[in-house]
């Protein structure tokens, strides 16, 4: 598991393991398959080549032996040693089983020395033997035979010659004796005994003698088995089947022969024992001394001879050996540079793949300015270009929307300082309400009391207006702001969670302004119920007007009764009556203008219930926007439009208020024709005082005359 | 071949197996989809999913492994051997034996791994003890079977139908069969008796060991026991023996009495019998009732081995089998190391009432040098395996067992045994050392020999054996010895049995019945009288 986690955890690790199997496993299977098949192949041709010499060398010492006895058969049929064998016969016959006098054979001696002697050196024979029947001797060439000497007794009877005579007389066909040591030569020697055929009777037998020498050629020939070749040429002592005895010298050993026996090996098969058994065979086996050696081993029939050609095991498999090291070597480079290559190769590959990786990760930890190093023109290189295309993008949009969230920040804590604006305003404007109210009470005052208060009144009224003014200036300038942020909004169409915060802010603030603008349109209603009480006040001025005209009118009828002396009484009625009519008519005046205050108010009544709704409708759009905006980016757009429209409802609310504006400069208008009209009235009222001091005077200047 | 119709069968179920599991999920189509950068996600493979791929994994590599085991193994041809024997008619159970032999040796070298790393396999063609009928078969063994190597027949009749199919095909045969010899095929190999490695030593044995002088001569009237009696001859003029006298049975006939009567009459110190088959029964049985039994005159047969004695045990008295003598170049009784293996082989396989013979090691040394042979040639063709089968050696159970490349036949031991009355042999003497092959032994040039064949063949009719119905052939084309007086020809031909038993017998064709020309008549006499022998011709 840990392996599989060591090359998990890098991509470099995992392709340099796939580039080294890659190249490693064909390259191992491959090396060992071809030494295998070289091991294989050179052993092939080690094996037939020990077979082809080994078959050779048995071959040329059976064809040896064929030649042999073809020739001894041709000789043993010949002419002359059947007069041979018949004279030498006729003396043994005259021996009469006695020893035969050597004087007796010397003149059939000389009849056939010289023959058999040219005979048997041309065919390079050593020795010609002529035997009768009962295994005498009757002729030889050399010593050690001697006419007369029985092969079946004495020295000979144990000899391999004597052997072969024996199976000549039972197979009544040629036959090659096995070779040994005899005392009259110190090289083995062995006999070709062939019975000799008279006209299809067998009537003797006819011996010639080889030496070892003139087939050692053959034995001792290593041409084409190194220098480590050897040839054992062995025999069979006495049929023991775990010992055969050399019977030829060996390359290491000239005196080998009849003397080395080789044993059998335990664990092994021993080649010359094998041989020996008749056996022909290719085994790999160790030497005498113990070293491995490949041999091949061969029996020859007529000899009853085993032959191993052995060559040692280095020798023989030296081309294998160097194969292996070769392609040993070969692979050990391989794998160096397997290596490298595949060190080179992978991390080509995965350097890229990493950098591109961990340009992700720094991207992933926030560094965007991080880019992939795009090299080349393959997929990876489309990847890193790919991947930087992305960056790019997102540090672009990134630093858009932080721009805009800043903005935007800006503009809701101007829009928060709009907000305090408002409220200040708010309170100026209760403040302002208030000393309307106070001003319209003062109103009816100075109706009432004349034209100090209608004075008063009017530079009220005055001040109302530029506080109204104040907050028109401040509708605008709100107006405005609302339009830059509609512009901003419409900016920050990418703006996210932070932005849809800032809207939540602006609709809490919207809100806020709302019960601002209803409180506005509350005070305003109020100042509509005070205009309305002044009207009341002034309809009852209109009926002391009335029930001073009444009066007037009285006074004037009681000034008729009085004659003449009512006469001034009735002119000072007569003027009061005017008086109070004037007053009525002044009264009249003021009441229709309260009227159009009254109707002022209501429109502007009715227009800030415009800008609450105004405001609602934001509210709601901007709450929408901003669940927009929590869901979707892509719809800041409609937040950039829900935007535009708080901007035209703040626009309407700045109409609202302009049209508070206008209606308080009305009755500021009003008030300053009220003041004027009080100022009538109080010419009036100080006319009617006059009056009613001159009618108080004339009045009082009536009675002295009288 | 059953063999590998189910090793293909359950190749292609692995084979079909292996799709199935490795068969790849349909692509999804927007793989395919032109220019599209944006490839589909990659599917995390689940756990069972890597399971079973690593599954189907390891099972492509066993089928490649399999099928690569497969295909080496057909890829590998056997080679072929052909047994050409006779598994019916009167044949069969003597080379049943054949057949047992060869197929002992041939199952050990499939055991050991085969030839050259392919399996040898068998064809046993039936060669119905019909001669016309082994060389059709032969000829379908090369043409049809494409066999390797033929290892065949038993009689000389058969192999000498064979052999010209052999040879015009230049294909090879090995003949397992001791024989008369007089015979060189290039394309034939024999790793039986040739007529040295049986005849001679059997003649000069029995002379220096029996002090034999006198022998006759008594066999089947076919080829082998004719050409072996002509070398038998030439033997005993060459050592100086006296032909007593030589008859001739025909194939199958019980009818001995006359042949019987001429033993007894001209009292030989040795006869040398090569009848062949149930006509054994009453020859001896014969012999028996005239008293002539082993200790008087004793038979050398080359006919009669541990097979034939046990048959013969049941019908003859003990006391007229034991004793007599065999000349073989193997016998149970060997004792080698290698016979020992043999037939504790030969047992095991057999059964232990499994009896061994001279025959049967021939059959299995025949199919063991052939396959050193192939070793040694690292092929199996023809030409190369001939050319590494002259030189090849082997201990076999007789002995040292060498083909001799100079005659096409072996060399081999010779033993000579007494009868037991187990129906076994003891054997009485050994050559020790394996003989070197003589076919055609130097008495006669081979024109002499050649002409023989043909003389004898001629008068058959145009048949290696006597049909039945034709006198015993009188040879003329014999070697004139300068200092013989007109050689002595001496016939003795017995009626054929009216009912030929139907039993098999060594060598011989079937017997045919046939009505039997009446009324003997002696067509030559011969002059009897200078070696006081009989000649009667019936």
């Amino acid at each position: 598991m840990s392996v599989m986690t060591f090359f998990r955890k890098s991509i470099l690790r995992q392709q340099m393991a796939t580039f080294l199997i890659m190249a490693l496993v064909p390259s191992v299977l491959l090396t060992f398959v071809a030494t295998r098949m070289a091991m294989l192949s050179v052993e092939a041709s080690v094996r037939r080549n020990l077979i082809v010499l080994g078959n050779a060398k048995a071959s040329a010492l059976e064809t040896y032996a064929i030649s042999r006895i073809r020739e001894i058969e041709l000789v043993a049929q010949s002419r002359s040693i059947n007069d041979a064998l018949t004279d030498y016969k006729k003396i043994a016959w005259a021996a009469a089983g006695k020893p035969i006098a050597p004087e007796t054979l010397a003149a059939t001696d000389a009849k056939y020395v010289q023959e058999f002697a040219f005979m048997s050196e041309s065919l390079n024979f050593k020795n010609l033997v002529i035997l009768d029947m009962n295994r005498q001797v009757l002729f030889s060439l050399k010593p050690p035979f001697r006419a007369g000497d029985r092969l079946e007794l004495g020295m000979f009877a144990t000899t391999k010659f004597g052997a072969a005579v024996e199976q000549v007389l039972t197979l009544l066909q040629t036959v090659f004796s096995e070779f040994e040591v005899m005392a009259h030569s110190s090289t083995p020697v062995a006999f070709i005994v062939s019975p000799i055929l008279n006209d299809g009777e067998i009537t003797g037998i006819l011996a010639f003698e080889v030496e070892q020498t003139d087939i050692l050629d053959v034995v001792t020939d290593y041409t084409g088995m190194g220098s480590t070749g050897q040839i054992l040429v062995g025999a069979r002592e006495n049929g023991a089947s775990q010992e055969a005895i050399l019977v030829a010298p060996t390359k290491s050993d000239p005196n080998a022969a009849f003397k080395k026996r080789i044993r059998k090996h335990s664990g092994e098969v021993t080649p010359m024992i094998a041989a020996v058994s008749g056996e022909q065979g290719y085994a790999w086996s160790h030497d005498e001394s113990g070293r491995p050696v490949v041999a091949a081993w061969f029996y020859v029939p007529t000899f009853r001879w085993g032959i191993v050609i052995e060559q040692q095991f280095d020798e023989a498999f030296a081309l294998a050996e160097r194969i292996r090291s070769v392609s040993s070597a070969l692979l050990i480079a391989t794998a160096v540079i397997s290596v490298i290559a595949a060190r080179w190769a992978s991390l080509r590959q995965s350097r890229r793949i990493v950098d591109v990786a961990s340009a992700a990760g720094r991207l992933a930890a926030g560094d965007l300015t991080s880019r992939a190093p795009g090299r080349g023109m393959d997929e990876l290189a489309e990847l890193a270009a790919s991947f930087n295309r992305m960056a790019e993008q997102l540090e672009v949009s990134y630093h858009t929307q932080s721009r805009n969230l800043a903005e935007l920040q800006r503009n809701s804590k101007a829009l928060s300082e709009a907000a305090e604006v408002e409220s200040r305003t708010r309170s100026t404007l209760q403040e302002t309400a208030r000393n309307l109210s106070t001003a319209g009470t003062k109103l009816v005052d100075t109706a009432n009391d004349g034209y100090q208060t209608a004075t008063e009144q009017a530079s009220s009224v005055n001040e109302v207006v530029a506080t109204v003014e104040q907050i028109r200036a401040t509708a605008e300038q709100n107006s405005s702001k609302a339009e830059s942020v509609a512009h901003l909004t419409n900016d920050s169409a990418h703006a996210l969670q932070q932005g849809a915060a800032a809207v939540r802010q602006i609709i809490e603030s919207m809100r806020g302004l709302r019960d601002i603008v209803n409180d506005y349109a509350q005070e305003i209603a109020t100042l509509a119920d005070r205009t309305r009480q002044i009207d009341q006040i002034t309809s009852s001025v209109n009926e002391i007007a009335d029930q001073s005209k009444l009066l007037a009118l009285n006074a004037t009828i009681e000034a008729a009764k009085a004659g003449e002396q009512g006469k001034g009484f009735a002119v000072v009625a007569a003027e009061v009556r005017n008086l109070a009519e004037q007053s009525k008519t002044a009264n009249t005046r003021i009441r229709h203008m309260l009227s159009e205050i009254r109707k002022a108010a209501e429109a502007t009544v009715i227009a800030t219930d415009k800008g609450v709704s105004g405001v609602d409708t934001t509210l709601e759009l901007t709450r929408s926007t901003g669940e927009v905006i929590d869901r979707l980016s892509d719809t800041l757009g409609q937040a950039a439009s829900a935007v535009a429209q708080i901007s035209n409802a703040t626009r309407q609310q700045y109409v609202g208020i302009d049209q508070i504006n206008q209606a308080m400069r009305e009755f500021q208008q009003t008030t300053r024709q009220l003041s004027s009209n009080a100022r009538q009235t109080q010419e009036a009222s100080e006319m009617l005082s006059s009056l009613s001091a001159d009618l108080l005077k004339l009045t009082s200047s009536r009675p002295s005359r009288a | 071949m059953s063999v590998g119709g189910m090793a293909e069968s359950r190749l292609a179920v692995s084979l079909l197996f292996a799709c199935v599991i490795l068969y790849p999920k349909p692509l999804r189509s927007n793989s395919f989809g032109m220019g599209r950068t944006m490839s589909p996600e990659p599917e995390p493979i689940a756990r069972g999913a890597r399971t079973r791929l690593t599954f189907a994994w390891i099972l492509a590599i066993l089928v490649v492994l399999f099928g690569g085991q497969y295909w080496w193994r057909m890829s590998v041809k056997p080679i072929k051997v052909g047994l050409l024997h006779s598994l019916t008619g009167p044949m069969a159970i003597s080379e049943s034996s054949m057949v047992d032999a060869e197929i002992l040796a041939l199952e050990q070298l499939n055991a050991e791994g085969g030839l050259l790393g392919r399996p040898i396999e068998w064809v046993v063609a039936d060669g119905e003890s019909d001669w016309p009928r082994f060389a059709s078969e032969a000829e379908r063994l090369i043409r049809q079977e494409k066999v390797d190597v033929i290892i065949g027949c038993w009689t000389s009749a058969s192999r000498k139908t064979v052999l010209p199919v052999i040879e015009s095909n230049k294909h090879l045969m090995i003949y397992p069969m001791a024989y008369e010899g007089l015979e060189y095929s290039p394309n034939i190999i024999c790793t039986g008796a040739a007529p040295n490695q049986q005849i001679t030593p059997s003649i000069s044995w029995a002379m220096r060991n029996l002090g034999a002088k006198r022998f006759y001569l008594v066999g089947s009237d076919y080829i082998w026991p004719h050409c072996v009696n002509e070398i038998s001859k030439d033997v005993l003029k060459s050592v100086g023996a006296e032909l007593a006298g030589e008859s001739y049975l025909l194939f199958g006939t019980q009818d001995v009495k006359d042949v019987v009567a001429e033993i007894a009459r001209t009292q030989p110190d040795v006869i040398i019998s090569t009848v062949v088959g149930d006509t054994n029964r009453a020859f001896y049985q014969e012999l028996g009732k005239l008293g002539i039994r082993s200790d008087k005159i004793p038979v050398i047969s080359f006919a009669i081995a541990e097979d034939e004695l046990s048959a013969l045990l049941k019908d003859v008295a003990a006391e007229d089998l034991v004793g007599h003598y065999s000349a073989w170049n193997y016998f149970q009784s060997v004792d080698t190391p290698s016979n020992h293996a043999f037939l504790a082989a030969l047992r095991a396989r057999f059964g232990p009432k499994k009896v061994a013979n001279d025959v049967m090691t021939a059959s299995y040394n025949s199919v063991k040098l052939w396959a050193q042979a192939v070793v040694e040639a690292e092929s199996t063709e023809i030409e190369a395996v001939v050319n590494a089968l002259c030189r090849q050696s082997m201990s076999a159970p007789e002995g040292i067992v060498t083909v001799d490349p100079w005659t096409n036949h072996t060399w081999r031991p010779v033993y000579i045994a007494k009868a037991r009355s187990d129906g076994l042999f003891d054997i009485v003497w050994s050559s020790g050392a394996s003989i070197r092959p003589v076919p055609f032994p130097n008495s006669r040039r081979r024109e002499d020999w050649d002409n023989l064949l043909k003389e004898l063949y001629a008068a058959w009719g145009n048949s290696w054996a006597n049909p039945g119905d034709r006198p015993v052939p009188t040879i003329k084309s014999k070697r004139v010895w300068k200092d013989d007086a007109p050689a002595p020809v001496i016939r003795t031909e017995t009626k054929p049995s009216p009912t030929p038993p139907a039993s098999p017998d060594r060598g011989a064709p079937p017997p045919e019945a046939k009505p039997v020309e009446e009324a003997p008549v002696i067509d030559e006499r011969t002059a009897a009288g200078t070696d006081g022998k009989s000649v009667v011709r019936s």
